[in-house]
């Protein structure tokens, strides 16, 4: 749930992850999924369809964590934090049987938990176009059968736990309050506010639901044969964010040039973990896989950064030097604005980090002027940098300047630009440890910390775009609600000091190349040539 | 090869130039050399150029053609027709008239005319009428206007697009001198050409999938965003292939193309070509939501052409199963359709005949095949023909497909052009635009299902003036049968209309999505998404399935943006209405298949299925439902077997939109409602003989349930007696095999007369193509004595859309039931069979569920006969609800 105003810090309370059972069938539970556990700190994992009780057979021997079991089983199963304040209980159906008389009989003893997610496989989002709604398939029937105490009631009092309704197909990181007549039993509901009584009326009730799962009738809205994994995040403030992960990243799948042949082929020879892999030689991993000594050496050399955290680069390719480091955020994949393009002059430690940022709703210009307008005093010699610049970034900024400030057009297209991550990954200079090619997975990989959390591309596209919609609609003179703008830059901020941190760490990163010296001194220098 | 004709060719032409580039005289002597001997072996007498009708007159067919029993059931001699032109400068700016070596056809001229003052145009005019020179002449004359215009050509095959490249670079460079450049951009460009041909092409050449994946990169592209932004034409060639499913997602494809184009304030004219089709403007403006004007009077030139109808043998005695002489089969479990089975792949030996001895006789041949027949095999078996055939001598013949490799066919195409190759037998992939030059012949192997798609074929043969042969070899099913028994139905005025639909909520809300991910969604976009009221209701299924941003709405400044999983548009499969859709994997070998849909994958493709591909049989092994990609996983086989699927079918939730309430008590409906169907068991049989093998053994398809279009004719609860009444007393006697069917419903009369309405059912489904350009396999049916939905009173028939969602063919079919209604009762009553139960070339189908049981042929046309009163003295209200699109 994204609270109507972000709290001005929060913190993760819960690590999920959340395994599609196919997922667990294409890959293995173990390395693969443990790998993923342990990358994620995940507290606990939930097995989700298709073939989620398959998965959960398997995951029960292949990790240390709770499996969460929302497909079957005599009891409920929970995982809890320390102090006991937020507890996740997953129900087989039919819940009455299963579920304690009221949410506090979850805790230890001495505590009533202040807030419960109880994730059950008991109700299904799915959308049906002939009627253009979308529904929510069994909650009625579902809230009927819980027992009393876990109903949602009119009046909220302090006493009794939150409890937000989860379940396993509906859309992973999907969350709705939904509005219900209070006596909802035994009805489809149809989802959106917009088609019940105004909130508030006395014989409406609110139920919080959150997806935890894969849907299958979502149209194309979703992919229904996705195998990712997801990590999903509880925070304080009951803000959940969810990242999805390719399991590809995980066990021996995530060693640059091992796919599944290779992997079958490794594990025959005993070899189950990266760290086996690691510790081979150069030789072996030849040998093993029948191949050339380059690829062998780029299967350690990953294996290596993998299980040291730390980059290492395969070629006398330098990075060129003086960036300046940006970061876009837009109102969405299919974006129509860049509101903020947040920019770090120097190091990962400068103090010289700029937001431009959108100050009036209805003008996408300004800020893009100011940013323009900073960038001629920046020699043309300096590269602008940014992480996917190539997929995303720096396409933004071309269409936006060629929408809202044409004249600065041709000025923005002559600028130097540079994408780390196309640099290492697609014309195969270094090697990155990160879990996915994701700006926060490989930073964290190389121990850097964000200094904000809660917050995330979506999150952040979400207030924004809440802000301008309140402005369209507001009456002339009407005050608009800022959103807390300083907590969106920091998380912009951080991004660029995460993408310096890299930059930073490739330029001191050893090199491997196919003589097989490591030589650190080739670092940053001035031919430029790769990179025009 | 002259680079400066306009002969009649999509393409380029045969045989050398006219030394006189004046029009008029660009005729058959232009041909005369075009490597097309006459045939000078017949008996050519004083009538000069019917050498090729000789060819196939009876005297050379009892003289040369093995066993020949008089096959030829019509034969229609078509006179020629004169080229009509106009002076290119009477149409062209001065400059580019001058590079045209000839006048214009008066329908190129039309359609450029149309063009010039900004109308868009349908050109419905023959197959090598020159249709190519209408886009690429306006793409040449927006490029002299102003040289960063682009434009788009989107074909349906990428072979053809290859093709056309080649074509359109030697138009308008090097025929005509201009700087401009064209590019094939599809799935088989190497990415740095992709680059190249966004920054520079002028003339980009895809296909409306592609079109669908690349639309939103408009925004990530400078590329893109210059190509929307100066494009001014935008052309669908061969139109007519986008019916049914295909059709409605092109529609939606074309709309969201229209939206981006007006994104970069672009709106660009559309030049459609399309094969002749009842109801081209029509046809335009749905596949649209613009109007176009039509140009069909074809100015080009046409030889004299002779048509021939072709039976082959069918021998009744050896298909008798029937009650009427008292012959039971010889085993009760063998089924009538398995002969029927044998004699449908003899219809691929019988065309080979006649294809080997047009070959003998030195008329080089294109011989169409069916779907179900392979061409190697075809070409292999005239090969063997023509060393059987009373005449000594060779035939070469080839193979051409859409699923060889591009240097096989290219070599196929270059055989035909230079006359190196005696026969090609060929797909309908031969059907479209490729550039193959002049065949002397055609031979169509079954008819292809519609007139369009025959006319289309018979169009292959004889380029200009030139003389040619088409003759058409029958197939043992329903509508093969209804047309060598009515010949005049190809000869009439009238083709079928092309029926597409964008009604179907699950493709619509789909490329709803996709639109919001080419670039946000606001009002402005309801002009092009269906209008307001459609497009906000979608707007708000998506936003509280959380994938649009849900805090907007279509007037908020920013418009509604797409949150969900990326690249939705890549969810949508063309080939279905729903987000899934298999794919066909062989084994053991290559299989060049479409994506089935699952309403089809359940009922032809369930675990130990054997189908025809391509002239191969396959069995299905393995079917992965939840793969990332489902698939099919088949073998080849070579059984001497064939499977047939049973179902159980419910209809329910019936609302009707349209009725007509009939004199007698008959209702006429159309509507929606839900059809609950499981293919849930299938039994095997014998080739030779039909006998049953195996089965019924379980399928392993889940159940299916379709929201979906139907039609349904309503009888009064009386209409058993008072039809069984006028019955003879021994048609009242269940046939044997009812006897020991357990399938069959109980009680002599129900029998009868479900079998009659049965009849009824199977007979519209199997004439509907007849009128329509609908294929018959997305169409189902249901007939019953009674029904549990109240406003039902008695016994009903139902036909309905088998494709979840609708897609238009049920509609059509009720908006011309009468003339449908007409036919069957026609073909019914004059079937050669005689039998009581039918014969699939009148009432059984091969795609029922209940192996044609119950069935009564009699009982079938009183009750048509009933309706079609009714109709006849309708007095009934019409309460048309029938749903359309806003004007655009
Ligand atoms: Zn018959
Ligand atoms: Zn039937």
């Amino acid at each position: 749930m994204l609270p109507e105003h972000l709290p001005s810090s929060d913190t993760p309370l819960l690590e999920l992850l959340v395994v599609p059972g196919a997922a667990v069938r294409e890959y293995d539970a173990d390395p693969t999924v443990a790998d993923a556990v342990s990358a994620t700190d995940a507290d606990a994992v939930l097995p989700v369809p298709p073939h989620e009780n398959v998965a959960a057979q398997r995951l029960l021997h292949a990790v240390e964590q709770p499996v969460l079991r929302a497909d079957r089983g005599m009891r409920p199963s929970t995982v809890a934090t320390p102090d006991g304040e937020l507890v996740v209980v997953a129900a087989p159906a039919p819940a009455p049987d299963t579920l304690p008389e009221t949410p506090a009989d979850l805790g230890p003893a001495e505590t009533t938990p202040r807030r419960v997610v109880v994730v059950s496989n008991a109700f299904e989002m799915r959308v049906v176009p002939r009627n253009r709604e979308t529904v929510l398939d069994g909650l009625a029937a579902y809230l009927a059968e819980i027992p009393d105490a876990w109903q949602p009631s009119p009046d909220d009092s302090a006493e009794t736990p939150a409890v937000v309704h989860a379940s396993t197909t509906v859309e992973a990181g999907h969350t709705t309050t939904q509005q219900l007549p209070a006596a909802a039993a035994g009805r489809q509901s149809g989802t959106g506010s917009r088609t019940a009584d105004p909130p508030g009326s006395a014989a409406e009730v609110s139920v919080d639901i959150l997806g935890v799962g894969q849907a299958s009738n979502m149209g194309a809205a979703a992919d229904t044969t996705s195998h990712d994994l997801l990590h999903t995040t509880l925070y304080a403030s009951g803000h959940v964010t969810t990242t999805p992960l390719d399991p590809g990243n995980f066990g021996l799948h995530a060693v640059e040039q091992v796919g599944d042949a290779r992997a079958d082929t490794l594990r025959s020879h005993g070899v189950r973990t990266v760290t086996q892999l690691r510790d081979m030689s150069v030789d072996a991993v030849a040998n093993t896989l029948d191949t050339g000594q380059a690829t062998a050496r780029t299967v350690t050399t990953s294996a290596e950064a993998l299980t040291t955290g730390t980059i290492v680069r395969t070629s006398a390719a330098s990075l060129p030097d003086d960036p300046v480091f940006i970061d876009v955020e837009t109102d969405g994949l299919g974006a129509s604005v860049a509101w903020l393009v947040g920019v770090l002059d120097g190091g990962s430690d400068s103090d010289a980090y700029y937001p431009f940022r959108q100050q009036t709703p209805g003008d996408p210009t300004a800020h893009l002027e100011g940013f323009a307008t900073w960038l001629q005093g920046i020699p043309r010699s300096r590269p602008l940098v940014a992480w996917n610049g190539y997929g995303f970034d720096f396409d933004i900024l071309t269409e936006q300047f060629r929408e809202h400030c044409p004249d600065r057009l041709e000025e923005w297209e002559s600028r130097r630009t540079f994408d780390p991550l196309y640099w290492a990954r697609n014309s195969n200079n270094a090697v990155l440890p990160g879990r996915s090619n994701r700006l926060e997975a490989v930073a964290e990989a190389i121990g850097w910390e964000p200094q904000t959390s809660g917050v995330d591309g979506e999150t952040a596209a979400t207030i924004y775009t809440r802000w301008r919609d309140a402005a369209t609609t507001a009456d002339p003179g009407e005050d608009i609600p800022e959103p807390d703008w300083g907590r969106l830059e920091a998380y912009c901020e951080d991004d660029v000091r995460a993408l310096a941190t890299i930059y930073e760490a490739i330029g001191d990163a050893p090199v491997r190349t196919a003589g097989g010296e490591d030589d650190a001194s080739t670092g940053r220098q001035g031919s430029l040539s790769d990179f025009s | 090869m002259s680079d400066d004709t306009i002969y009649p060719t999509d393409d380029t032409q045969p045989g050398s130039p006219p030394d006189t580039h004046t029009r008029s005289s660009r005729p058959s002597e232009l041909l005369a050399d075009g490597g097309q001997n006459t045939g000078a072996d017949t008996d050519t007498t004083a009538v000069p150029a019917s050498a090729r009708q000789d060819v196939l007159s009876d005297d050379a067919l009892q003289r040369s053609f093995p066993d020949y029993q008089g096959q030829i059931v019509e034969s229609r001699r078509l006179p020629p027709e004169p080229a009509d032109t106009v002076p290119a400068d009477d149409v062209l700016r001065s400059e580019l008239a001058a590079q045209m070596a000839y006048d214009l056809f008066t329908h190129q001229a039309e359609a450029l005319r149309k063009l010039e003052t900004g109308d868009n145009v349908v050109t419905t005019t023959s197959t090598s009428s020159g249709k190519t020179w209408i886009y690429a002449l306006q793409a040449a004359r927006n490029h002299l206007q102003d040289d960063q215009a682009t434009a788009l050509c989107l074909y349906p095959m990428k072979a053809l697009s290859r093709d056309q490249e080649q074509e359109l670079n030697t138009k308008l460079r090097d025929d005509w001198g201009l700087d401009l450049s064209v590019g094939v951009y599809d799935g088989d460009t190497p990415s740095d050409r992709k680059r190249r041909i966004r920054n520079d092409c002028n003339l980009l050449i895809t296909n409306p999938a592609g079109l669908n994946a690349y639309l939103p990169r408009h925004a990530r592209d400078g590329g893109w965003a210059r190509f929307y932004k100066h494009l001014e034409l935008v052309v669908v060639d061969e139109a007519h292939e986008y019916t049914g499913i295909t059709g409605t997602h092109v529609a939606w494809i074309l709309r969201r193309l229209r939206r981006v184009a007006a994104h970069y304030d672009s709106r660009p004219q559309f030049s459609m070509t399309t094969a002749t089709i009842g109801n081209p403007a029509a046809h335009a403006r749905r596949l649209t939501g613009l109007e176009f004007g039509v140009v069909e009077d074809d100015g080009s030139p046409r030889g004299r052409r002779d048509i021939v109808l072709w039976e082959p043998p069918v021998d009744w005695d050896q298909v008798a199963d029937d009650d009427t002489d008292g012959q039971a089969a010889p085993d009760g479990d063998a089924d009538q359709l398995s002969d029927f089975e044998d004699a449908r792949r003899s219809t691929g030996s019988e065309a080979a005949k006649v294809t080997a001895h047009l070959g003998m006789n030195d008329t080089q041949t294109l011989q169409f095949c069916s779907a179900r027949q392979g061409t190697e095999i075809a070409a292999r078996q005239i090969v063997d023909a023509a060393d059987s055939h009373s005449r000594s001598g060779r035939v070469d013949a080839e193979a051409y497909h859409a699923g060889l490799g591009k240097r096989t066919r290219r070599g196929v195409e270059n055989q035909l052009k230079a006359g190196q190759v005696d026969a090609v037998a060929s797909t309908n992939a031969l059907e479209l635009g490729i550039d193959i030059g002049s065949v002397g012949a055609t031979v169509t192997s079954g008819y292809p299902g519609t007139r369009q798609s025959f006319w289309q074929q018979v169009g292959r043969a004889g380029r200009g003036e030139s003389d040619a042969l088409s003759v058409l070899v029958g197939s043992t099913d329903a509508m093969d049968a209804y047309i060598l028994d009515n010949p005049e139905y190809l000869f009439s005025g009238s083709v079928e209309n092309a029926v597409v639909s964008i009604d179907n909520a699950n493709v619509y809300a789909d490329h709803v999505l996709a639109a919001a991910a080419d670039f946000p969604l606001t009002d402005d976009d309801a002009s092009f998404l269906g209008g307001h009221d459609r497009l906000e209701g979608m707007v708000e299924m998506w936003q509280d399935a959380g994938v649009l941003e849900s805090t907007s709405s279509l007037d908020s400044l920013g418009g509604v943006v797409y949150t969900g999983d990326p690249r939705p548009q890549s969810r949508i499969s063309m080939y279905g209405t729903r987000d899934m859709e298999y794919v066909v994997v062989c084994r053991d070998g290559d299989i060049d298949h479409d994506p089935v849909a699952p309403e089809r994958a359940h009922r032809d493709y369930h675990e130990g299925a054997l189908f025809l591909h391509a002239g191969q049989q396959y069995e299905v092994v393995d079917i992965h439902r939840d793969a990332r990609i489902p698939r099919i996983h088949v073998e080849t086989a070579d059984t001497g077997l064939y499977t047939q699927t049973l179902s159980q079918k419910s209809i329910s939730n019936l609302q009707p939109r349209d009725h007509r309430s009939l004199d007698g008590g008959i209702d006429l409906y159309f509507g929606q409602g839900t059809v609950d169907v499981t293919y849930n068991e299938y039994v095997v049989r014998t080739v030779s003989t039909g006998e049953l093998v195996e089965g019924p053994l379980p399928t392993g398809s889940p159940p299916l349930t379709l929201h979906t279009d139907l039609l349904w004719v309503s009888l009064p609860a009386d209409h058993i007696d008072t039809t069984l009444d006028r019955l003879d007393e021994p048609l009242l006697e269940p046939t044997d095999r009812a006897g020991r069917d357990p399938l069959v419903p109980e009680g002599e009369k129900r029998y009868t007369y479900g079998g009659g309405i049965h009849a009824a059912e199977h007979g519209v489904i199997q004439l509907a193509p007849l009128e329509l350009l609908i294929d018959n396999n997305d169409i189902g049916g249901l007939s019953m004595p009674e029904h549990p939905d109240e406003a039902i009173p008695g016994p009903v028939w139902f036909v309905h859309d088998g494709i979840d969602g609708g897609i238009g063919f049920t509609r059509s079919i009720f908006d011309n039931f009468e003339t449908i209604l007409r036919r069957t009762r026609e073909h019914i009553a004059g079937c050669d069979c005689g039998q009581r139960r039918g014969c699939p070339m009148c009432i059984m189908s091969e795609d029922c569920g209940n192996q044609n049981d119950p069935l009564d042929r009699v009982t079938g046309q009183l009750i048509i006969d009933d309706v079609i009163a009714a109709l006849d003295s309708e007095a009934g209200s019409s309460d048309d609800e029938s749903t359309s699109e806003p004007t655009e």
